[in-house]
């Protein structure tokens, strides 16, 4: 249904998007993960027609996006970072206003208001103007904007950003029914593995404006099949401690978190005993251990160095 | 274009910081400024009268017939008697001085009633006047035998005022202090000349009303109305460019796009909203001062014929002008673009297109900027037809106002981004 081939964005000799190619089929929930600066908010701009690639091509059903941006505008529903709606309408005047703009008009207008407004959940504060409304609730309202129209495809770009666990619970099942329901295809970006994880059929992990792995959640954490993830939790920061693991070559990666330190160790490595021999030698007082099967942060964290958030 | 526009104004309405500066600041300007400026501008109608007592102690015609007879004394030819003659009845100072007092432009502020010496200290006592002018017994006689014959000198016109006369009285006594010099002048230049045009120089001279143009005087609340509404219409092209920088911003524009309109849709719908709020923002303006203080006579029909014509090829201009604000914003995702033009390009505007001062104070070349500024031209052409001047003339004014539009839309359309706002 969608496809890039070798989609590229370059900003002043600064390569944003650096030969992207990615699919979507109808009905599918996609995830674009990556760390902040990776280049998905750059993607997605090009897929949806409004930044012009530098080279590489946007197909929608085999047609050229880049070429004739109207095939995709009509069918696509975009949620974007920002809050982008008019805080000093109300929440039926926003969405009357786009509706209008998607063509909408009369009882169908009216009806499609309404029935938008009881999915994102805000029926009842259609009359109060939107700069009244919580974070959470303005998050709503602004995915209410991109449904309006009924889209076929849906662009979501970090919809949860900067809310409480209850509104982005919300919103995580919202985007669920409207897959599985509804049928609507969907493209999540995201730096929350966790939604990725709960939400999407395939994944895409981005870094530097590049699509560093690809595919379903089970086969990027076989990436580390071999591995798993011992999280050492500290009483306190010991700086001689992680370098003496490091200097273990048995041990393939480690990192410090913020209680401890996280290690990727060969699976069945039997290395606990020595770990604990170490911490006993340099005094260090561990408070918990646990051993995990790897995550699609430990994916990404072995891919590239860095953590998600950083 | 209609939701456009409907959506734009619902936000500007909303937001009631911005519109009390756009329509409240206006009227409150006009106000400071008229009241405070009033002595600066011409045309003021007098919005005080002085009333004064003339006491008349000299006896005119009998000092004419006693010149007359003195004149026959003087062994010197008749022909030269007579034209002696002539310029004394010419230069007569009391009819003089009563032409003076009683003249058209000096109806509305002056009250002049003659009295005796008596009648008048007691009605200045009472504070039922502010002066009294006294014309001293001999004064025709001192002054016929001063300017003629070099004889005697001059006897002075007498101003009394009382505790109570205060700034009016000070300004009765500079105005008969301005006729005595003007007049002296005149006679001295007269007798040098021996021509007889006294009367026409001394009415001419004295007590006129200057005026902008040569036209019906204007009041500085009117002059002020005209141009703070031009002004402020200014801060309506800042204030649609800044909303538009947000719009841009928080990638509402970008929505906009992706519903498949046209850009230039949401940039002629800017432009319509911008022309409508510049016309109420005047219409609210010129209705409040005309009925608050009367500035401008509402109930004549003209007074609308020539508002309307003017002020929508102003709004029309203002409205281009937004558009390329909104162009070069939109193009370079810079806020910046209006702030500068907000904060310090309308007060540049505002004084060379006369909103402050009337441009004739200003030097020339300020001038001829600001008769190619949309607000200088819609002024002048503003003021000039409540002056009374036709249609005929403000039209060249008019050309230019249409000039500035097509420019700026056509550079607007030219620059405002036609895929992404990035």
């Amino acid at each position: 249904m969608l496809e890039t081939t070798e989609l590229k964005k370059t900003f002043k000799n600064k390569v944003a998007v650096d030969n992207v190619n990615l699919y979507l089929e109808k009905g599918e929930s996609v995830g674009l993960l990556g760390p902040n600066g990776a280049g998905k908010s750059t993607t997605i701009s090009m897929i949806s027609s409004l930044i012009k690639p530098t080279s590489g091509e946007v197909l929608w059903h085999g047609k050229s996006v880049v070429k004739n941006p109207n095939i995709i505008r009509d069918v696509l529903g975009v949620v974007p970072q920002e809050i982008a709606i008019y805080e000093e309408l109300t929440a039926y005047e926003n969405l009357q206003f786009f509706g209008r703009i998607y063509g909408l008009k009369g009882k169908a207008l009216e009806q499609k208001i309404d029935e938008t407004l009881k999915i994102v959940g805000l029926e009842d504060r259609k009359k109060d103007l939107v700069k009244t409304f919580s974070g959470g609730m303005k998050r709503r309202i602004n995915i209410a904007v991109a449904l309006l129209h009924e889209p076929e495809f849906i662009i979501m770009d970090e919809p949860t950003v900067g809310i409480d666990p209850q509104s982005r619970n919300y919103i995580l099942e919202m985007v669920r029914k409207l897959n599985e329901e509804k049928g609507m295809t969907v493209l999540y970006t995201s730096h929350y593995m966790e939604e990725v994880e709960r939400l999407c059929d395939r994944i895409y992990i981005m870094d530097h404006g590049k699509i560093i792995a690809t595919g379903t959640k089970e086969e990027l954490t076989s990436i580390l099949s071999s591995e798993e993830k011992i999280v050492i939790e500290l009483d306190r920061p010991y700086p001689n401690f992680v370098e003496k693991l490091e200097q273990n070559e048995k041990i393939l990666q480690v990192s410090v978190s913020e209680k401890g330190i996280d290690l990727i160790v060969p699976k069945n490595s039997q290395l606990l005993g020595e770990i604990f021999h170490i911490a006993e030698k340099l005094d260090v007082q561990i408070v918990h251990v646990n051993v995990q099967v790897p995550t699609l942060e430990d994916v990404f964290l072995h891919l590239t160095g860095r953590n998600l958030r950083d | 274009m209609f939701t456009f526009i409907k959506k734009d104004i619902l936000v500007m309405i909303r937001d009631r910081q911005e519109l009390k500066v756009l329509l409240l600041m206006p009227f409150i300007l006009t106000l400071i400024l008229g009241f405070a400026l009033s002595g600066f501008m011409g045309g003021e109608e007098s919005s005080f009268t002085i009333d004064v007592a003339l006491v008349m102690e000299d006896d005119p015609n009998g000092a004419i017939e006693a010149f007359e007879a003195q004149l026959d004394e003087q062994s010197i030819p008749n022909e030269m008697k007579n034209d002696i003659l002539q310029v004394a009845h010419a230069i007569q100072p009391v009819d003089i001085l009563e032409q003076f007092l009683n003249s058209e432009e000096l109806s509305d502020m002056l009250h002049v009633t003659y009295k005796s010496q008596t009648e008048a200290e007691s009605a200045l006592n009472k504070e039922e006047l502010a002066a009294i002018l006294t014309v001293p017994a001999g004064y025709t006689t001192d002054f016929l035998q001063n300017v003629i014959f070099d004889q005697s000198s001059a006897s002075e016109l007498i101003v009394t005022t009382g505790s109570h006369s205060g700034l009016i009285g000070d300004i009765f006594e500079d105005m008969i202090d301005t006729f005595v010099r003007s007049f002296n002048f005149e006679t001295a230049l007269t007798k040098v000349a021996g021509d007889d045009i006294v009367n026409d120089i001394v009415t001419d001279t004295i007590g006129n009303v200057e005026t902008v143009t040569d036209a019906d005087p204007i009041s500085s609340t009117t002059y002020y109305a005209i141009g703070m509404a031009v002004m402020f219409a200014l801060f309506v092209a800042s204030t649609m460019g800044s909303k538009s920088y947000v719009e841009n911003y928080q990638n509402v524009f970008n929505r906009i796009l992706l519903s498949g309109k046209s850009p230039m849709l949401y940039l002629s719908g800017k432009g319509v909203t911008t022309f409508l709020l510049v016309i109420l923002q005047a219409l609210i303006l010129f209705i409040s001062v005309s009925l608050i203080l009367r500035a401008f006579d509402i109930t004549d029909p003209s007074f609308w014929l020539g508002t309307l014509i003017i002020m929508g090829l102003f709004a029309l201009s203002i409205a281009a002008v937004t558009m390329v604000i909104i162009a070069f914003t939109m193009r370079y995702n810079n806020e910046s673009i209006s702030n500068i033009f907000g904060l310090g390009f309308v007060a540049i505007l505002a004084m060379v297109g006369g909103s402050f001062t009337p441009t004739a104070n200003l030097p020339d070349f300020v001038t001829q900027i600001g008769e190619w500024t949309p607000n200088g031209i819609a002024l002048s052409a503003l003021l000039q037809w409540y002056q009374g001047l036709s249609l005929e003339f403000i039209a060249p004014m008019l050309g230019r106002l249409l000039i500035i539009s097509i420019i700026c839309i056509v550079v607007s359309y030219l620059i405002f981004p036609k895929r992404g706002a990035r």
